[in-house]
């Protein structure tokens, strides 16, 4: 018995796909977050360790493990290990995030877009 | 720590069940191999995923696994191998001459 995200030796749904594709904007600053959080060298030393993204990914749900991309599963568990140790606190975050929906779609109403 | 292990040892990948987060996968538990190299050491993935960065350090090996050890359909050449690098405390001694 192992969890959901170890599949190696599975059957696949449908065939992996082998090609490449680019790194979108925000994927390179998710990669960018974690490298600065887990930099031993940051004043007061890292707050998270690769085994502890590793654990956030994989406590994800198998839906939400199967539905997110490769940096949405970063993000999520950065964001839930932060959310443990204090760093961040989830309600101020999705204010946050809330804030940044509402700015972008006023935007966009201005422009005439939507 | 002085390592249990030596390159070219006979070792066996532990089939534990686990709960949270480790760096055995599921598929090279319980399998026989061959030492390949002592890679140096390092702290417990399972110590590390909780926050405990100043635990101990001990033997991380690179195992080198027969395919068809691993995959007992596999198709592939006899002499096809497989490396994964393995815990000490998820190897045992094997005598099976696999």
């Amino acid at each position: 018995m192992s969890g959901h995200h170890d599949l190696g030796g599975t059957q696949a749904d449908a065939p992996v796909p082998r090609g490449q594709h680019a790194i979108l904007p925000w994927e390179m600053r998710v990669d960018a977050l974690m490298q600065l959080l887990s930099d031993p060298k940051r004043p007061g030393g890292a707050l998270i360790s690769v085994d502890e993204l590793r654990r956030g990914i994989e406590s994800l749900s198998p839906d939400e493990y199967r539905l997110l991309g490769y940096y949405e599963r970063w993000l999520q568990s950065l964001i839930a290990v932060m959310a443990e140790k204090g760093v961040i606190e989830r309600a101020a975050l999705e204010r946050r995030v809330a804030e940044v929906e509402r700015a972008h779609e006023q935007e966009h109403a201005r422009r005439g877009e939507r | 720590m002085t390592p249990r292990f030596n390159p070219g040892q006979r070792v066996r990948v532990l089939d534990k069940v686990t709960v949270g987060h480790v760096r055995t996968p599921r598929y090279i538990r319980g399998k026989r191999g061959v030492v390949e190299r002592i890679c140096g050491e390092f702290r417990k993935p399972e110590e590390l995923a909780y926050g405990r960065y100043d635990g101990e350090r001990e033997p991380l090996y690179r195992v080198r696994f027969a395919q068809r050890e691993v995959w007992p359909d596999y198709a592939g050449a006899p002499e096809d191998t497989l490396d994964v690098e393995i815990y000490e405390h998820w190897l045992e001694k094997s005598e099976d001459k696999r």
